[in-house]
C-alpha cells in the first residue's frame, strides 16, 4: 500500500497499521474467501496452546449492546497441527502481512514451554512476533487469571523471555484496577511491546431461564461497547512509558475508531469483533486511513500519540457532517 | 455471488405469513447463486443494534427474487420485520455446505416450526432436477395461528403437505415425529428435517430405528461469524474425534448420525 500507511511497532516494520486480533482471524488463511491477506499491515493468530482445546460447551456467545460476550474457551488446534496444517499455507499467502503468534498456557511454566517450540520451529513457521496471552485462567492455581496476579503473569513473561528471541509483545487485560502496573512489568522482564486491551469480564442473564445465558456463565465482552476502555488504557500506558511499542485493540469498527487509537499512542492497532459482522472491515478500515491522511495530508507515523500532545498547533476543526 | 460475498441490499419486500412469521425479499444481483440448505448472516451496515449478524437459511430463490422465512424469536428476528422498504441489509454469504440432492423416487421433508424455511427451495430444486419425483413435506407447529398458509406451494412444490399442531386446532394432533408411520422403511425414501433440537433428536432416533440412511438434517447453533473463524457454533461429535464440530463450516446440513444428540 502506500508510503503514508506505513508504521513501525518497536522490531515490527508494517505496510500500514492495521493488523486482525486473535481469535478473530483464526490461523490467517480464514479471510482469503474475502480478501487477500497480503492487504494486511499484519495479523496474530488464534492462541495456540502446546497441546489441542476442545473449548467449552455452547453456548459461546450472546449478543449485548453494542458488542458480545465470548466463552470459546481458547480453543485451538494445538502447536504441532499449527507447524504442519497452518503455517505453511499461511506464508504463502501473506506477502508482506507479518505474522504474529499468540501463544498461552495452563500455568507460568506451560508458557515457556510453548515458547520453546515457537523458538524451536521459527525456522519453518517463520512468524515476526510472539503475542503472549496471559489473560487466561491459570489451571493449577485454580482459575485465577493469570494476567491480574502480578507475580504470576511477571513469571510467564519471564519464561517466555528466557525461551525465545523473538521480539514479544505481551497481550494485556483490562480486568485489573490498573494496567499501567503490567505494562511496566512487560517492560522490565524484557518484552518488545505490550497489545491492549483483551476482553472485560461479563456476563448475561436469560430472564425467562433464570440462568446465564454463556455455557460458562461469565466471558469475555468485546466490540463497541469497549472502544473507549481500550482508547483510556492505551492512553495512560502511553503516557506512563512513552517508548513503549503499543498494539491497540479493543472495539474498533471503523477507521475513525482506529485513529482513536493511534493518537492515543498506539503504533498499530487490531481489528477483532467487527470482523464477524463485517468480514470487510480491516480493508474498509485501511481505506479509510488513507483517504484520511490523503486529505489531511499527513502520514500515520505523524498521529501517532497526537492526543498527548496537548496545545500543539492543530488545524482548525473542520465539520465534516 | 461467490461463497462467501458480502454484499449491501436494499430490502425489497416484507411479507407476513402466519403470526410472527415473515418473508423477507431481496433482488438478485448479478451473479447471485446459491443451493438449498445454505445459510447467509443478515446484519445492519451501520453497525447498529443489533450488532451481529444472524443465521438465516435460504428460504427460496424463484424469478429475480430470493428472499428468507424468518420467525420473530427475538432482538433481530423482530427488528427485520420492522425495516421499511428499501433499508439496506448487509448479507454474507452463501455460507455453510447445502443438502445433497441424491436421486431418489420419494422426497420426504419434516419441518418443525420455523425449520420450514429451507424447505421451498430444496423442493423447487429437486422439482426441476427429478421431475418424476414424488415430495411430501410433514409440518408441525404448536398451534394453527403459526402455520404457513402454502396454498401455492401445496401442489406446485410438494405433492402432500401433512399439517401437525400439539393440540390438534390444524391438521393431525402431535408432533411430526409422530406421523411418519406410512413412510418410515420406505427404502427409496430420502429424509430432509429442519427444526427444534428437541424434535430432531427424536427424529434421528426413530429414523435410525427404522433403517434409514438418506438422512439429512439441518441445525442450529448460535453464531458470531457463520465463516468458521469464532468458534462459536459447535455442534458436539458422535464419534468423539474431535470433540465438536463446527456448525457453519461442516454443516449446517448434517447427518444426524454423526451428532451427538
Ligand atoms: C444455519 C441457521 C439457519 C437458520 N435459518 C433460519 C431461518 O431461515 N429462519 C429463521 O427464522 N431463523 C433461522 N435460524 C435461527 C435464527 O438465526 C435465530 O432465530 C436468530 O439468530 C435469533 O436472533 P434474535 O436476535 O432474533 O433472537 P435472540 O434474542 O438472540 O434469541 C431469541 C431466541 O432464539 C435463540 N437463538 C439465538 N440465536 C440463535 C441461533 N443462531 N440459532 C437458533 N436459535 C437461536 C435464543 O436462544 C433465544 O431462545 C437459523 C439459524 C441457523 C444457525
Ligand atoms: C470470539 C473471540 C475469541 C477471542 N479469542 C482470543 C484468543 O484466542 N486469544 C486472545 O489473545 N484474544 C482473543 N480474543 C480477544 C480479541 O483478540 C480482542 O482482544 C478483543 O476481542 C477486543 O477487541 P475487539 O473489540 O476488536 O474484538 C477473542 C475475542 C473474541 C470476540
Ligand atoms: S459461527 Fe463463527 S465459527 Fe461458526
Amino acid at each position: 500500500m502506500v508510503e503514508r500507511l506505513a508504521t513501525t511497532c518497536g522490531p515490527l516494520e508494517l505496510a500500514n497499521p492495521v493488523l486482525a486480533a486473535s481469535g478473530t482471524f483464526g490461523y490467517g488463511d480464514s479471510f482469503e474467501r474475502f480478501w487477500p491477506l497480503s492487504l494486511l499491515g499484519g495479523f496474530v493468530t488464534k492462541t495456540l496452546f502446546v497441546a489441542p482445546r476442545d473449548g467449552n460447551p455452547a453456548p459461546r456467545v450472546a449478543e449485548t449492546s453494542a458488542g458480545m460476550l465470548n466463552s470459546i474457551g481458547l480453543a485451538n488446534v494445538g502447536w504441532e497441527a499449527f507447524v504442519r496444517d497452518k503455517a505453511p499455507r499461511v506464508n504463502a499467502l501473506r506477502g508482506r502481512s507479518r505474522m504474529i503468534v499468540n501463544v498461552a498456557g495452563n500455568a507460568p511454566e506451560e508458557f515457556g514451554e510453548i515458547a520453546a517450540r515457537v523458538e524451536a520451529d521459527r525456522d519453518v513457521v517463520r512468524c515476526d512476533a510472539v503475542e503472549v496471552n496471559v489473560s487466561c485462567p491459570n489451571v493449577k492455581e485454580g482459575g485465577t487469571n493469570i494476567g491480574c496476579h502480578i507475580g504470576q503473569f511477571r513469571d510467564a513473561v519471564r519464561r517466555v523471555r528466557a525461551a525465545t528471541t523473538l521480539p514479544i509483545f505481551v497481550k494485556l487485560s483490562p480486568n485489573v484496577a490498573d494496567v499501567v502496573p503490567f505494562a511496566l512489568c512487560a517492560a522490565d522482564e524484557g518484552a518488545e511491546g505490550v497489545s491492549l486491551v483483551n476482553t472485560l469480564y461479563g456476563m448475561q442473564i436469560d430472564t425467562e431461564r433464570r440462568a446465564p445465558v454463556l455455557g460458562t456463565g461469565s466471558g469475555g465482552l468485546s466490540g463497541p461497547a469497549i472502544l473507549p476502555v481500550g482508547v483510556h488504557w492505551v492512553f495512560k500506558v502511553r503516557a506512563a512509558l512513552p517508548e513503549l511499542p503499543i498494539l491497540g485493540i479493543g472495539g474498533i469498527t471503523t477507521w475513525r475508531d482506529a485513529l482513536q487509537y493511534l493518537m492515543a499512542g498506539a503504533q498499530a492497532v487490531q481489528v477483532g469483533t467487527a470482523s464477524f459482522v463485517n468480514p470487510h472491515a480491516c480493508p474498509d478500515i485501511l481505506a479509510g486511513l488513507d483517504r484520511w491522511c490523503a486529505s489531511r495530508n499527513v502520514a500515520i507515523r505523524d498521529v501517532v500519540g497526537a492526543a498527548h500532545r496537548v496545545g500543539e498547533a492543530v488545524e482548525e476543526p473542520v465539520w465534516t457532517g | 455471488m461467490n461463497p462467501g460475498a458480502v454484499r449491501t441490499l436494499p430490502l425489497v419486500e416484507v411479507e407476513d405469513v402466519s403470526k410472527g412469521t415473515y418473508w423477507l425479499r431481496f433482488h438478485a444481483p448479478a451473479g447471485f447463486a446459491c443451493d438449498p440448505g445454505h445459510f447467509f448472516m443478515l446484519s445492519s451496515p451501520e453497525n447498529g443494534a443489533p450488532f451481529l449478524g444472524r443465521p438465516l437459511s435460504i428460504g427460496d430463490v424463484h424469478g429475480e427474487r430470493f428472499g428468507f422465512l424468518v420467525r420473530a424469536l427475538g432482538g433481530a428476528t423482530a427488528w427485520f420485520r420492522t425495516l421499511p422498504v428499501g433499508s439496506p441489509i448487509r448479507l454474507v454469504g452463501p455460507l455453510g455446505r447445502p443438502f445433497l440432492q441424491p436421486e431418489r423416487s420419494v422426497h420426504c421433508m419434516v419441518a418443525g416450526g420455523i425449520g420450514l424455511a429451507p424447505f421451498f427451495y430444496l423442493a423447487r430444486r429437486l422439482r426441476a432436477t427429478q421431475p418424476g419425483a414424488r415430495i411430501e413435506l410433514r409440518y408441525g407447529e404448536r398451534s394453527a395461528d403459526a402455520h404457513a398458509p402454502l396454498m401455492e406451494a401445496e401442489g406446485e412444490l410438494f405433492d402432500v403437505v401433512e399439517r401437525f399442531t400439539d393440540d390438534g386446532s390444524l391438521g393431525a394432533r402431535g408432533t411430526v415425529v409422530d406421523g411418519l408411520d406410512d413412510r418410515l422403511g420406505d427404502p427409496n425414501a430420502a429424509w430432509y428435517a429442519c427444526g427444534p433440537h428437541a424434535m430432531l433428536r427424536a427424529l434421528a432416533r426413530r429414523l435410525d430405528e427404522a433403517g434409514a440412511t438418506d438422512v439429512q438434517f439441518s441445525l442450529e447453533e448460535r453464531m458470531a461469524c457463520g465463516f468458521g473463524v469464532c468458534q462459536a457454533c459447535i455442534v458436539p461429535n458422535r464419534s468423539g474425534k474431535p470433540r465438536y464440530r463446527l456448525l457453519c463450516m461442516d454443516g449446517p446440513v448434517l447427518d444426524p448420525r454423526e451428532v451427538a444428540w
